[in-house]
């Protein structure tokens, strides 16, 4: 059973991936080549949900710039991503990613929240981004922000070991026609087109269109992979300034084809077999937003959007179609002279439909999921200048397991104009996806007879994985040429994603050996990020990030002999070092 | 230039994707032709003809070696 048993925790993971597994702040300037000084007031909005500067956040940031993305060769967001301390991007092939931070890394890291403008990019279904699909133009991107820890408290479930957020230029700061094409080994091809200017004297718009090719991934003993991938995608910003009034409208649509090679559990003698196939993806999205400002302390923002994506991956689980739309508003306000509040709510009905295949299949194999979410932060100056406290929460309530709480604690401290010391304890959620609810997967079928069948099976009774997160930090700028920023966690995590052996069923005369998703696991993390920026000239920009981790997993004392814990620390590295020089 | 290191990846027991620690290198050079013409010469993980990042185990055999990857990029502006 063990050997049953690792394989179907193998299937279980890479089945997810398998499967594929706001308000703009400009920052203009190439991060490298500012002064440090200047950098510590470049305006984030990722961990607050609203503009404050980098220097004064009580959370582990890591951030990039438009010229940063241009200076380091990336052709696309995920190569992008590499650039950003404490991160781990690493490819798995010509268009599959494993991203995360902090652990649970993986070809489908269920623990990182991803927004493009406000948009959430984290699959319904399979609890993972399909990277291949998030192809937004590099040089509309302004920033990339990145929340290294929990992010929940604001942004909700699931943003458990960090958010991701890709802030687009509004077409205002974006103008002009620019054509770019890429070209590269490995029949790798782009093309990149964008067109804009102002409409008005309030308005300006912006389209797009990019188009790629790349050959499929080498094997490791060479050969080719299978795993080519084609994506044509294009789309549109536009925006409004009227005051105190600010209104966006933009959209996206993509269609791709992919090969890939995948060996397949089959319901009749061999049981088994390689399967070359195309996978086919299509999708597109809208999004509008208003936000208005009252006064420097009190300020709205209303948004909204629908989505659409559809995937085929034929002889795995079929067509999957996904549309999702949501509905956000948040409100700023001042309350006396020491409080802050930041509040909202929001509303998002997920609905699916998958026609599923014998490998994997969904039940039942359309759903609609409700998810109603509020939040309310105070921010309360205790020393003017010097001591700030942040208390909040977010509330939600999901179809799956009903009502969610994710609070958080944030202490800022700013010692002198040059010191910022920070610390946080937060508590955040993964709530289950449809793949833990409502999967049917055969993991594996053995032919000796009678024919017995692995089968990984979802549950309703599921509860979301909790995590309880310490953090500290500290940032410094000791000299006007050098930048140093650390920070550290401690996270316990709990009720993880485990599977246990139910009993065996007879259909037919093939013996049904059934794993259920249960939440039988926990784990334990510590580790942290240092990173330093030094300016040896005005035009030398040098960075160097060093980032550990310690991770350690099991299952809990009473669970049934058997279970298997779907947490792998070996599939995480210890220790990341980048050094990034630019002139 | 970026140069960066990623310590080894253990794996799962008896799953063998174990994964070798690793140092690798991109870097870029840009060019202004002209005003509106510029002209970007990229390598990217050029210190090894191809290496694994991470194992994809399970349903897919193993696919994924990334390879050295120069490029070119050409872009005009208007």
């Amino acid at each position: 059973m063990g050997r049953i048993g690792l394989s179907c925790v193998g299937l279980f993971a890479s089945l997810t991936t398998a499967l594929g597994a706001q308000a703009p702040d400009s920052v203009a300037a190439d991060l490298s080549t500012l002064d440090i000084d200047e950098l510590a007031r470049v305006k984030v909005t990722c961990a607050a949900r609203r503009p404050e500067t980098l220097g004064n956040t009580s959370a582990a940031l890591s951030l990039i710039s438009r010229e940063d993305i241009r200076r380091s060769g990336a052709a696309n967001l995920p190569e992008a991503l590499r650039l950003l301390p404490g991160l781990a991007a690493f490819q798995v092939g010509t268009r599959d990613w494993a991203v995360s931070s902090r652990g649970f890394h993986q070809q489908s890291s269920n623990k990182m929240l991803v927004l493009i403008d406000g948009r959430v990019v984290y699959s319904p279904i399979f609890a993972g981004v399909f990277w291949d699909v998030q192809r937004v133009p590099l040089e509309d991107i302004d920033r990339i922000e990145l929340i290294r820890g929990p992010g929940a408290a604001i942004w909700g479930a699931n943003a458990v070991n960090g958010v991701i957020n890709v802030v687009t230029r509004s077409a205002a700061e974006a103008g002009g026609g620019r054509a770019a094409l890429t070209g590269g080994t490995n029949d790798q091809a782009q093309v990149d087109l964008r067109y804009g200017g102002r409409v008005g004297r309030q308005g300006a718009a912006r389209v797009y269109a990019l188009g790629s090719t790349e050959g499929g991934s080498d094997r490791p003993d060479g050969g080719d992979g299978g795993d080519d991938w084609q994506l044509g995608q294009g789309g549109f910003r536009a925006d409004l300034n009227r005051g105190d009034n600010d209104f966006t409208l933009q959209g996206d649509a993509y269609v791709g084809r992919g090969g890939q090679q995948l060996a397949l559990p089959t319901p009749s003698p061999p049981f088994g077999s390689l399967v070359s196939e195309d996978l086919e993806v299509k999708g597109g999205n809208l999004l509008g937003r208003w936000s208005r400002r009252f006064s420097p302390r009190s300020d709205l923002a209303l948004q909204a959007y629908a989505d659409y994506a559809v995937r085929t991956q034929a002889s795995q689980f079929g067509r999957m179609g996904v549309t999702t739309v949501d509905f956000d508003f948040q409100h700023h306000f001042g309350l006396g002279r020491r409080h802050d509040i930041l509040w909202g709510l929001g509303y998002r009905l997920i609905s699916d439909e998958i026609s599923g295949a014998f490998p994997v299949g969904f039940d039942p194999p359309s759903r609609d999921v409700n998810l109603v979410t509020g939040f309310a932060q105070d921010e309360v100056m205790v020393v003017r200048d010097r001591l700030t406290v942040n208390l909040g929460s977010k509330f939600e309530h999901n179809s799956f397991t009903g009502f969610e709480l994710q609070p958080s604690a944030r202490l800022l401290w700013i010692p002198s104009i040059t010191t910022t010391v920070w610390a946080a304890v937060s508590r955040a959620v993964r709530t289950p996806s449809r793949i833990d609810s409502d999967l049917r997967l055969v993991a594996q079928v053995f032919d000796a007879p009678p024919i017995t069948r692995v089968e990984a099976l979802g549950s309703d009774r599921l509860e979301a994985e909790a995590l309880i997160a310490y953090e500290a930090g500290y940032r410094v700028v000791p000299h006007a040429r050098l930048s140093l920023d650390v920070a550290a966690y401690y996270h316990d995590y709990n009720r993880l994603r485990s599977l246990t052996p139910g009993p065996p069923v007879l259909e037919g005369n093939v013996i049904v050996v059934p794993f259920i998703v249960g939440n039988n696991a926990h784990a334990r993390t510590y580790g942290g990020t240092a990173s330093a920026t030094v300016r040896p000239s005005s035009r030398w920009g040098i960075r160097a990030s060093y980032t550990y981790l310690n991770m350690s997993a099991g299952l809990e004392a009473d669970v049934l002999p058997g279970t298997i814990a779907d947490v792998n620390p070996g599939l995480n590295p210890s220790h990341q070092l980048s050094v990034w020089s630019s002139m | 230039m970026i140069g960066r290191y990623v310590s080894e990846l253990e794996g799962r027991p008896a799953a063998g994707d174990e994964v070798d620690e690793y140092v690798q290198a991109d870097a870029r050079l840009g060019l202004e032709l002209t005003p509106r013409f510029r002209v970007a010469l990229i390598g990217r993980d050029l210190l090894s003809p191809r290496r694994i990042e991470v194992f994809q185990s399970g349903t897919a055999p193993r696919r994924g070696a990334i390879e050295r990857q120069p490029r070119s990029r050409l872009t005009w502006t208007f």
